[in-house]
């Protein structure tokens, strides 16, 4: 079966989403030279033209309004930042109007514009190359949230972003371009809010996203050598959430962990812990955990890289804790 | 011109004598047109009039900026405008609605926040949106300017024989995004129109604080874009340079920025005033009062001889009767339904993906691969 890396699998959605629809545009800086963005959008260039694949000005803010016109005249646009902490630069155009065109409208106009950011690690990307923000864009009613971390996901994922009818921040973590995975040749869909359950195990649920399900899956292989069995679920997105697939994993293993490649506070993973509280709090077997991000900026120096980040060995002995 | 006329460009200066401006026309300008203009402006005057008296009843439930006194340039852009045009606004949008969308009744029902609204009651005043007329408010100042940049780039990929318009203050020059935007349009030969009602300042604060150089036009023009700049309480120039810069955009000969030199009696804010804070002189606000642009219209019209007393007053009492009726209607509409929260703010349907994609299974994950390690750039 045919495989692609992860860029591979994004690059594929683009190729095909612009054949496919003469209305999807590819807009960022650099998006036309052969680097394309980590190979995620090499080749547009040569197939659809300098107008639908476009260079831009170092202008994040005035790049996403535009794109909220392009929308609201019928146009797909995909806006890529080969690092997420220059689209902060947008969040006026992502707050105070994408995320509510459609409320302000009356319902009357959606605007389906993909919004890609890549985020690093490792490397030294140090505090203005590495961060996710997805916390901040999940807050936001109107948005939705991608966190593909699979091949086959990213390709679904921004194939369902582009042809879906509202806007998406698809976060794209670097670390994974290089996984490779079986991804299907004809277009398909990934949808949103529809989590995957990677692995089955009756004693301890741990809920990933992004990055850290990859992370949980080998802290879960770790687990079984020593006879737990955790049960690994991908949310996929930060935004809707699948709320019934965390109950009911909840309500199989009665003991919650969350792996969020995010800071601690106030994050999706304190969503999905509330989530369970809420609904089964007193029917848990244990606390429930977090593995977060600290609380800090990313550092440079490549021994306080390796303090940064959290291990699979560190997700499998939250999870031990528990049992 | 009395101290305190700080805001207004000096290139003007010429154009007052004794406190009046002077420079007015009609040459060119046929009577008719003429007429369209001060219908135009009185329309807007009485509406909002009538908004400030009865906004004390607290029906109207939202922040409302009033533009009154700066009803030339409104004037002038309603002429020049046309349906398959989009125009986006900042707050103070009623003039600009006017422009686009002519009707009383879907802005005024909107402010009451009735179901028959044009943006169903969600919005109001300064976030009002009809979208059936391609018009669109916003209040956060000048992230519209961008959004109708986006909308003439894809006039321009797709074609379509329109323009956008951006309708703003010169508080809006002072963010980031509209210096981008003008990069960009003049880069793109955009078909934009960019329109600037200067009225001098950001809500209390003069320009002369906010800015080193005044002549926000000459700016425009060092960015690679065309620029002209009126006295913008002159009805009929204001149509004249309008309606000419309009034309060369639809000629293709791509975006303008177009700055009206005006005031606005009114606080920034609401009927109540806010003069009290003392951030203007009273000498500047009856300089402009008494060069109030319907009275400066109407003076000119009446000398010349296009007009009778009878006619204005004639119509004065009909858009009364008509604004009566609207706002008596309004009042009757009724209020929004409940609504369902998530309909409002995402999409139900998906017809283009379930029209394109398949629906697939994915076959299996293996985890144990090496992570891609960034390398230096």
């Amino acid at each position: 079966m045919r495989e692609l890396a992860y860029n591979q699998a994004i690059n594929e959605a683009l190729h095909q989403a612009m054949g496919l629809d003469e209305d999807v545009m590819v807009v960022g800086q650099l998006v036309d030279y052969r680097s394309g963005i980590f190979g995620t959008t090499t080749g547009l260039l040569e197939e659809y033209g300098s107008e639908r694949v476009q260079d831009f000005p170092v202008a994040e803010s005035l790049m996403t309004q535009a794109a909220i016109g392009e929308a609201q005249m019928g146009m797909r646009p995909v806006l890529t930042h080969q690092r997420l902490d220059f689209m902060i630069y947008s969040m006026d155009a992502v707050a105070n109007w994408m995320s509510l065109w459609r409320f302000k409208s009356n319902g009357k106009q959606s605007l389906p514009i993909t919004i890609m950011g890549v985020v690093g690690r490792g490397w030294g990307q140090g505090p203005q190359h590495s961060k996710s923000f997805h916390g901040w864009f999940s807050h936001l009613p109107g948005i939705k949230v991608a966190m593909p971390a699979t091949p086959f996901d990213a390709k679904g994922m921004m194939m369902e972003s582009v042809f879906g009818e509202d806007p998406v921040i698809f976060v794209a973590h670097r670390s994974l371009f290089s996984m490779r995975e079986h991804v299907p040749e004809m277009p398909y869909r990934v949808r949103f809010g529809e989590a995957m359950l990677r692995r089955p195990g009756k004693d301890v649920s741990i809920v990933a996203l992004g990055i850290m399900v990859p992370l949980a899956m080998q802290a879960a292989e770790l687990l079984a050598g020593e006879g737990i069995e955790a049960e690994v679920l991908d949310l996929r997105s930060a935004s809707p959430l699948d709320k019934e697939a965390i109950l009911a994993t909840a309500q199989r293993t009665k003991r919650l962990v969350v792996a969020d490649p995010a800071w601690q506070t106030a994050g999706v993973a304190a969503e999905v812990i509330s989530l369970v509280s809420e609904h089964m709090g007193a029917d848990l077997a244990a606390n429930p955990a977090r593995l977060c991000l600290p609380d800090s900026h990313t550092p440079m120096s490549q021994t306080l890289e390796e303090q940064y980040y959290p291990t699979e060995q560190d997700l499998a002995d939250l999870c031990k804790k528990m049992l | 011109m009395p101290n305190g006329v700080c805001t207004m460009n000096s290139n003007f200066s010429q154009l007052i004598k004794d406190g009046r401006y002077i420079g007015m026309s009609l040459d060119g300008v046929d009577g008719d047109t003429v007429w369209q203009l001060y219908v135009f402006m009185q329309r807007l005057r009485l509406l909002e009039n009538a908004i400030a008296a009865l906004y004390s009843e607290q029906q109207m439930r939202c922040p409302v900026h009033f533009c009154d006194g700066q009803e030339a340039i409104s004037a002038g852009l309603a002429l020049a405008i046309r349906d398959s045009d989009h125009l986006f606004s900042h707050h103070r949008t009623h003039g600009f609605y006017l422009a686009k969308c002519r009707e009383f009744k879907p802005l005024i029902d909107e402010i009451y926040g009735r179901i028959s609204g044009a943006s169903g009651g969600v919005a109001g005043s300064q976030d009002i949106s009809y979208c059936e007329m391609n018009f669109h408010g916003g209040a956060i100042l000048a992230g519209s300017i961008g959004i109708a940049a986006g909308v003439a780039r894809a006039m321009q990929i797709k074609n379509i024989p329109a323009l956008a318009f951006a309708g703003f203050g010169d508080g809006a020059v002072d963010e980031g995004v509209f210096w981008e935007t003008v990069n960009y349009a003049a880069l793109q030969k955009l078909p934009l129109v960019l329109v600037c009602e200067n009225n001098g300042y950001s809500a209390f604060s003069p320009q002369n604080k906010r800015q080193a150089v005044m002549d926000i036009s000459a700016k425009v023009r060092a960015f690679g874009m065309q620029a002209h700049s009126f006295f913008g309480n002159d009805a009929v120039e204001s149509h004249r340079v309008i309606s000419q810069a309009v034309g060369a955009v639809r000629r293709g000969e791509g975006p303008v920025f177009l700055e009206g030199h005006t005031f606005r009696w009114s606080g920034h804010v609401g009927p109540e005033g806010d003069d009290q804070y003392q951030y203007r002189s009273m000498q500047e606000l009856a300089f402009w009062k008494d060069n109030c642009p319907i009275k400066l219209l109407e003076e000119k019209m009446l000398e010349e001889g296009l007009v009778k007393q009878q006619a204005i007053d004639d119509l004065v009492r009909q858009i009364g009767q008509e604004l009566d009726q609207a706002f008596a209607e309004a009042k009757q509409s009724p209020f929004p339904e409940p609504v369902d929260w998530h309909a409002m703010n995402y999409a139900t349907q998906t017809p283009k993906a379930d029209e394109l994609l398949a629906e697939e299974k994915s076959s299996g994950f293996d985890q144990n691969q090496d992570l891609a390690i960034p390398g230096p750039y």
